[in-house]
C-alpha cells in the first residue's frame, strides 16, 4: 500500500467512534420525586442526562390511580435544556405517579417512575 | 471490522509479488470477517426495532427504527460493510474495500454516547482518539499474527512490519492509556465508585488485561533486538497479545452496555474507608504515633536494603518488602475510619427547605432527648445516663458522609439506638437534611457581606415557588444559568427595602427573589416587576433559611432570635451562598450598584465545585 493510501485511512479514522455506555437518566423533575405539594401541578418537567428521540416518548401520569388523558400536543421536548414538558389537565388529586419511557439519541432505551403527593 | 481492515490495509507491497496466495487468503478471511460484521449490524437493527415496540406500543417495525438517529447510523454502517463486501468479491479491490470498511467503523462514532450526549469537544476528541488508537492497535496486531503464519519467504518482510508497528505502538499505547484514564474519570467520577460498582470492577479488570498486553509487547520488543530470534517465540507472545486484546475488547463492550459508575448506587463492601485527614482529626495522637512507627519501619527496611547489598538480591528485596507490608499494616488502619454499606449512598431527597423543616419536626420527638433541643449534645436523657451524645452543631457533622448518618440513624451507634422501625427511610433522609443544614448554619457564622473569591462552600437551600404563569419551578433550576439575590423578610417594615431596590433592577445580573408572608404580597408591588415574589405559605422557606442567619456577632446558640427582620443572601450562579446581610448588622443594605459590582466579579469565576449536595440535585 502506498504512503498516501495509509494516510488516507488514518485521516478517515479520524472520525472514529466512541463506544461508551449510554442511557438517558432522569436527573431531576419538577415537582421533585417524593415531594408534598400545596396544590396540584399544572405542568411536569423532567430533565434528562442526554438528548432523546422526540418521536419515542412514552409517559403516563396517574392521579389517584386514574390515568390522566395526555395528548401529543401536551408533551414537548426542549433540546437546549434536555427537558420534557408535560402539560397536565386540571384535576384535584392526592397521589400522583409518573411512569416514563424514552429512547436516547444513541439508541438506548431508558425508563423509570416517581411519585409525589398533594396535601389534602 | 477492525480485523478485516487490518488484513486489507496491512498487506505488504512485496506480498503480491512473492506470495500472491497470501493476498488471496487475506481477502478470503477479510470477506468472512466483514460478513460477520454485517450480520452483527443487522442483528443490532433487529434488536433496536424490538426494543422500540415498548415505546410505540405496536409490533416491531424496522422502518420505524430508521426514523431514529441511531437507526439511520446503523443503516449507513451496514450499507458501508455491504459495499465493502461486494467490492472485495467482484473486483478484488483492496483499496476501496478497505476504504468502505473504515467508513463503516467511523459510523459507530456517530451513534456513540459522546457524540449524542457530550457538549464538550474535548470529550469527543478524547473518546475518538481512544477508540481510534484501540482499533488501529487491534488491526495491526491481528494482521501481524495472521501474516506470520503465511510464508517463510516473507518472514524478513514480516519482521520489518513488526519493527515498524512496535515503534509506533508504544507512544500509541501511552496515548490510549491517557485518554482511557480521562474517559474513566468522566464515567466513574470517584474512587468509591471505581471500587464498589460493577462498572468499576469491569474497568479494573480491563486495566489488568491491558497491563498483561503491555508485558507481551515488551517481550516482543526484546525479541526484535535479537538477531536470531525464533518464530515460535514471537508466535507465542503475539498470540498471547491478540488473546488478551480480545479479552480487552469484550470487557470494553461490556462496559459500553453497563450503567456508568457515576450514575450507579454504591454499596460499599468494606468495613473501613481510607481518609487520613478525618482519621487524624478524630484521633490525632493515635494517628501520629502509628504513622511514626510505620515511617520507622519503612526507613529501617530501606536501610537494610542498602546495607545488605552484598547479599543475594532476593533476600534484600524480601527484607524490604516485609518492611513495606508491615508499615502499611500499621499506617492503613491508623488513617482509616469505619465505613458502612450505605457510606457512599446518595440521598433520594434534595437539600430543600421542605425537607429541612420536615427533618426539624422529626428531630424534636426522636433526637432531642439525647442531643438536646438545640443539638448541642445536652439532652436530659443523655445527662441522666451520663452519656456523651454528639454535639450536632460542631463541624464534625459535615465530616461524615450522609450515608454514614443514614446507617447510624437506621442501625444505631454505640448507645444510640437505631430508628429503622420507628422512622420511614424517607423520614431518616429528612432528618439528615436537617442535620446538614444545622451544621452548615453554624459554619455560616463566618459569612460576611463580602464574598470570598474562589471559595464557594455553603450550598443554597432549594425551594419551589410559583411563577406568574401558574407554573412552578425550583431555585436549583437556575444553577449554571444565573445568580440569585434572595431576600427573606420577616417584618413588614422591611418591605421598604424591596421597594427601594425594585426601580433600579432592570439589567441586574442576578434574579431577585423576595420571600414574604402571603398577606404582604399585595402591599409590596402593584403590578409586574423585575423580582419574583414568593408567598411563603407555611413560613417553611423562612424557617429553613433562618439556619443560615448566624453570625459571629449573633451566633444565637440558644435559638432565641430566629426571626431576623430581614436577611439577604448573595447566591452565585452555581448555587452557593457567597455573602449575607442582616438588617440588624451593618452594613445591612447595599445599593444596587454595589450589589451589581459583586455579582459581576463573581460571574468571572468558573464552576469550582458542584453545589449538588446530593446526587442529581
Amino acid at each position: 500500500m502506498q504512503l498516501w493510501q495509509r494516510w488516507f485511512w488514518f485521516l478517515l479514522f479520524g472520525c472514529l467512534p466512541v463506544a461508551a455506555s449510554a442511557h438517558a437518566h432522569l436527573l431531576d423533575s419538577e415537582p421533585p420525586a417524593n415531594a408534598v405539594l400545596a396544590q396540584s401541578p399544572s405542568q411536569l418537567r423532567l430533565r434528562f442526562s442526554e438528548p432523546i428521540e422526540k418521536k419515542f416518548i412514552r409517559i403516563e401520569v396517574k392521579a389517584d390511580a386514574q390515568s390522566l388523558p395526555l395528548t401529543p400536543q401536551s408533551i414537548q421536548w426542549d433540546d437546549s435544556t434536555k427537558t420534557l414538558l408535560v402539560n397536565l389537565p386540571v384535576q384535584q388529586a392526592s397521589n400522583y405517579q409518573v411512569h416514563w419511557s424514552v429512547l436516547a439519541k444513541d439508541g438506548h432505551a431508558g425508563k423509570g417512575h416517581f411519585s409525589f403527593k398533594v396535601k389534602p | 471490522m477492525a480485523f478485516a481492515f487490518g488484513l486489507l490495509a496491512g498487506a505488504p507491497a512485496l506480498e503480491r509479488l512473492l506470495y500472491p496466495k497470501a493476498l488471496s487468503a487475506a481477502h478470503g478471511l477479510a470477506f468472512k470477517l466483514s460478513g460477520l460484521a454485517l450480520l452483527v449490524s443487522v442483528l443490532r437493527m433487529l434488536d433496536m426495532a424490538w426494543s422500540l415496540k415498548d415505546l410505540t406500543g405496536s409490533a416491531p417495525d424496522v422502518f420505524l427504527l430508521f426514523q431514529t438517529y441511531a437507526g439511520q447510523v446503523l443503516l449507513l454502517q451496514a450499507g458501508s460493510v455491504l459495499l465493502s463486501l461486494l467490492l472485495l468479491h467482484f473486483s478484488g479491490s483492496t483499496f476501496w474495500s478497505a476504504a468502505w470498511l473504515s467508513a463503516a467503523m467511523a459510523c459507530t462514532a456517530l451513534a456513540g454516547h459522546v457524540v449524542s450526549a457530550s457538549e464538550s469537544w474535548r470529550q469527543i476528541l478524547v473518546s475518538c482518539t481512544h477508540v481510534l488508537l484501540a482499533q488501529l492497535w487491534l488491526a495491526g496486531v491481528f494482521n501481524l499474527m495472521w501474516r506470520l503464519g503465511q510464508s517463510q519467504k516473507l518472514f524478513a518482510v514480516w519482521r520489518g512490519q513488526l519493527a515498524r508497528f512496535s515503534k509506533w505502538a508504544l507512544p500509541g499505547m501511552l496515548l490510549m492509556l491517557l485518554t482511557g484514564v480521562l474517559l474513566s474519570s468522566w464515567t466513574v467520577a470517584s474512587w468509591p465508585a471505581l471500587l464498589a460498582t460493577p462498572y468499576g470492577w469491569l474497568l479494573i479488570f480491563k486495566l489488568l488485561f491491558v497491563c498483561a498486553v503491555l508485558v507481551c509487547a515488551w517481550q516482543l520488543r526484546g525479541w526484535l533486538k535479537k538477531t536470531a530470534g525464533t518464530s515460535s517465540t514471537v508466535r507465542y507472545w503475539l498470540s498471547s497479545e491478540i488473546s488478551l486484546a480480545l479479552a480487552v475488547l469484550i470487557l470494553a463492550s461490556w462496559l459500553a452496555a453497563s450503567m456508568p459508575a457515576a450514575h450507579d448506587t454504591i454499596v460499599w463492601p468494606f468495613g473501613f474507608r481510607w481518609t487520613p485527614v478525618l482519621a487524624w482529626r478524630q484521633d490525632q495522637a493515635g494517628t501520629e504515633i502509628s504513622l511514626m512507627w510505620a515511617a520507622g519501619l519503612l526507613i529501617t527496611g530501606a536501610l537494610l536494603f542498602v546495607l545488605l547489598r552484598k547479599r543475594q538480591a532476593v533476600w534484600r528485596w524480601l527484607v524490604f518488602m516485609s518492611a513495606v507490608i508491615a508499615s502499611l499494616a500499621i499506617a492503613l488502619p491508623a488513617t482509616s475510619i469505619p465505613a458502612y454499606p450505605t457510606t457512599y449512598m446518595h440521598s433520594p431527597l434534595r437539600l430543600d427547605t421542605a425537607s429541612v423543616v420536615a427533618g426539624e419536626a422529626l428531630y424534636k420527638p426522636y433526637c432531642a432527648d439525647c442531643h438536646g433541643l438545640n443539638g448541642q449534645g445536652d439532652g436530659p436523657v443523655a445527662k441522666l445516663n451520663a452519656m456523651q451524645a454528639a454535639n450536632l452543631t460542631e463541624p464534625h457533622v459535615s465530616w461524615h458522609t450522609h450515608g454514614d448518618m443514614f446507617w447510624w440513624l437506621t442501625y444505631g451507634r454505640g448507645k444510640m439506638p437505631g430508628f429503622a422501625a420507628a422512622l420511614l427511610e424517607e423520614d431518616r433522609w429528612h432528618l439528615i437534611n436537617h442535620l446538614i443544614a444545622l451544621s452548615f448554619g453554624y459554619e455560616a457564622r463566618s459569612l460576611t457581606g463580602i464574598p470570598a473569591p474562589f471559595n464557594p462552600w455553603l450550598p443554597a437551600l432549594d425551594f419551589r415557588f410559583k411563577m406568574d404563569n401558574n407554573r412552578f419551578m425550583s431555585m436549583s433550576e437556575w444553577r449554571g444559568l444565573h445568580a440569585v439575590h434572595l431576600i427573606i423578610i420577616n417584618q413588614k417594615t422591611e418591605l421598604q427595602r424591596v421597594r427601594d431596590l425594585l426601580p433600579d433592577m432592570k439589567g441586574f445580573p442576578a434574579q431577585l427573589v423576595i420571600v414574604v408572608k402571603p398577606e404582604w404580597v399585595k402591599d409590596l408591588v402593584k403590578g409586574p416587576c423585575e423580582a419574583i415574589i414568593v408567598a411563603d405559605e407555611n413560613a417553611d422557606i423562612a424557617r429553613a433559611w433562618s439556619y443560615y442567619r448566624r453570625s459571629f456577632a449573633a451566633p444565637d446558640f440558644l435559638n432565641e432570635d430566629r426571626w431576623v427582620a430581614r436577611t439577604e443572601f448573595l447566591i452565585d450562579r452555581y448555587g452557593f451562598v457567597r455573602a449575607r446581610w442582616r438588617s440588624d448588622e451593618a452594613p445591612s443594605a447595599l445599593s444596587v450598584a454595589e450589589l451589581k459590582a459583586m455579582y459581576d466579579s463573581l460571574s468571572l469565576e468558573g464552576e469550582i465545585k458542584s453545589a449538588a449536595i446530593h446526587q442529581h440535585d
